[in-house]
């Protein structure tokens, strides 16, 4: 199954339009499709004020943290020349996570939580960077190992953390963990380090393509290989501790949203990279509402359901297309 | 002017002087075929030829300037070359794999036009893999892999071809096939090659010239003709050779 590039954004466009409505629409209260558009645009209603002051920012920061962190996943795994890359792989989320655990334990709030994220994960950035870059040559094994190292590093500060807490306070932290967009307020910030990053990788889509057949090659055919890994490997830090500050590390979006994409055609990373980034924010809005009308008044983590759609999701389209691409 | 020549060249990995003050001057229409034992160094001086690493001293030239003075894409225009193991790109299929060799002909932002996929069709189609070009490149085997790195070099179309080991993985009939076809194309784009073989016969067959890399620094560079005989081969392998001649035709087995 080979999808061309228009007619890939042609489906996800839309998808991921009539998904935000969606959202916007469902919740404790129903509210009619045409409510929703006009409320967008202002009238006073009880209906207008639940979007415009509680789901229209949920339902934003899901979008944005899905699309940040499938868009760092393709790029990721050009950068790492490996599969199973996905932005958590070299441990800037677990930077991030042991900052944001942290400063919960002292109890503040969701600003001193965000700011730890964001401090957290930079620190742990400029930590793999050092490591990994330390004797100037930088290879991608070099990397990988290097990140997952200290990935693991940051797994068992997690752990320490979570089991010197008190009971109370364990239920927000795991919650954290699994991914909450329950106190996403995203600002300008977001949106722009999304468009920025977004508009930094298309115009480096192409040498992306010619990397992933080997950098050598790439070299050969003119690619500035060691400039484009450093941008890589920038843009996607910045990539995942927005999100991550925005909503907790949901997981397996990262991974898989981009190798869906490729299954259905999208190799080239001049329609990888936008459509991950689209079917990216569309299944996380998707699993946050799911996730917090499913079982309503309860709420789920975000990343169990994106799971639970992602999954069988991912497996249906993998046999598809081996049956097919496989004499 | 000569399209690649080396100036006072010497290559070193580690303790291997792979050639010290090299001099040589590959000239269009020249194939040049580098011969050596394993772990001479002959795809690293390949890798230096094509300006993917540093000699430790002198200097390589691309068409009489010197080729660090060159853009990684200025260099791609005129010199090509085909690597000993192609990677797999995550799912990508033939067709878009070869396409990447128009790399250097497109303006940033561009996409390729539809002569640019003419160009690759084309080379596919001479490499005799143009029904697999919806195939990704991993399910290929290993000989195909080596036919899919021919069509995307032929796609580049640079004059200057290096190839390392273009006999790789290929079947007899193959090895023919696509070497005569590499001399057709560097005879329609007026152009030179350096050829890593590891068959002498090979060598033999195509190559005008030959360079003998002996693993010491010492190497020994001239016509075919005049190099490629049984006493430099012995010394080469450290096996005795034996020359076999069928009129004009010679060819050296193991003795």
């Amino acid at each position: 199954m080979t999808v061309s590039r228009p007619a890939l954004l042609a489906i996800l466009i839309p998808a991921a339009f009539a998904i935000i409505v969606w959202s916007l629409s469902t919740g404790t209260i129903d509210i009619p499709l045409r409510d929703v558009l006009t409320a967008l645009t202002g009238t006073d209603s009880t209906h207008a004020m639940v979007i415009r002051e509680i789901r229209a920012p949920r339902t934003l920061g899901g979008f944005l943290a899905g699309a940040m962190l499938a868009l760092a996943g393709a790029m990721l795994q050009v950068l790492l020349r490996n599969p199973l890359a996905d932005p958590y792989v070299l441990g800037i989320s677990g930077g991030a996570s042991v900052a944001a655990l942290a400063v919960m334990l002292t109890g503040a709030g969701f600003v001193g939580i965000s700011f730890a994220a964001t401090t957290g994960a930079a620190l742990a950035t400029a930590l793999v960077f050092a490591l990994a870059y330390g004797r100037g040559v930088w290879s991608s094994t070099r990397l990988l190992l290097t990140g997952v190292v200290l990935a693991s590093g940051w797994g068992a500060l997690i752990s320490f953390l979570l089991s010197i807490s008190e009971e109370h306070q364990v239920f927000g932290m795991l919650f954290w963990l699994m991914g909450d967009l329950g106190n996403a307020r995203p600002g300008w910030a977001s949106i722009a380090v999304l468009i920025v990053v977004a508009i930094v990788a298309m115009l480096n889509a192409r040498d992306m393509n010619l990397v992933a057949t080997g950098e050598l090659r790439a070299r050969s055919l003119g690619v500035n290989v060691q400039k484009l890994r450093i941008t890589l490997f920038l843009a996607t830090s910045i990539l995942t501790a927005a999100a991550v500050t925005l909503a907790g590390t949901i997981g397996f979006v990262g991974l898989v949203v981009p190798h869906m994409i490729r299954l259905i055609g999208g190799t080239d990373h001049r329609s990888l990279l936008p459509a991950s980034l689209l079917a990216g924010g569309s299944l996380v809005v998707a699993a946050d509402t799911l996730a917090r009308t499913l079982l309503a008044p309860r709420e789920l983590p975000v990343g169990v359901v994106t799971a639970f759609i992602g999954v069988p999701l991912f497996l249906v389209l993998l046999r598809k297309t081996l049956s097919r691409s496989l004499p | 002017m000569s399209l690649l020549s080396t100036d006072r060249l010497s290559v070193r990995i580690g303790d291997i002087k792979v050639c010290r003050d090299l001099d040589i001057e590959v000239d269009a229409g020249d194939i040049i075929a580098i011969v050596g034992a394993n772990g001479t160094g002959k795809t690293t001086l390949l890798h230096t030829l094509a300006g993917l690493r540093e000699p430790s001293h002198g200097a390589v030239h691309l068409q009489d300037q010197p080729i660090q003075n060159l853009s990684g894409r200025q260099r791609a225009l005129v010199l090509g070359i085909l690597f000993q193991n192609i990677a797999d790109p995550l799912y990508s299929n033939v067709l878009e794999t070869v396409l990447t060799g128009r790399h250097p002909h497109l303006p940033p932002l561009s996409n390729e036009t539809d002569e640019d996929r003419l160009i690759a069709r084309e080379a596919l189609r001479a490499t005799g893999i143009v029904e697999k070009a919806h195939l990704p490149v991993s399910v290929l085997s290993g000989g195909e892999k080596t036919r899919v790195a021919l069509a995307a070099l032929l796609t580049q179309q640079p004059r200057i071809c290096l190839l390392d080991e273009p006999n790789a993985h290929l079947d007899l009939h193959y090895q023919i096939r696509l070497l005569d076809l590499m001399v057709d194309y560097l005879h329609e784009h007026n152009g030179c090659a350096v050829w890593v073989l590891h068959d002498v016969n090979l060598a033999i067959r195509y190559c005008h010239k030959a360079l003998l890399l002996f693993g010491n620094g010492e190497t020994c560079f001239g016509d075919a003709d005049t190099v490629l005989t049984t006493e430099q081969l012995t010394r080469l392998y450290g096996q005795r050779m034996l020359e076999i001649r069928d009129g004009k035709r010679r060819c050296f087995i193991p003795a």
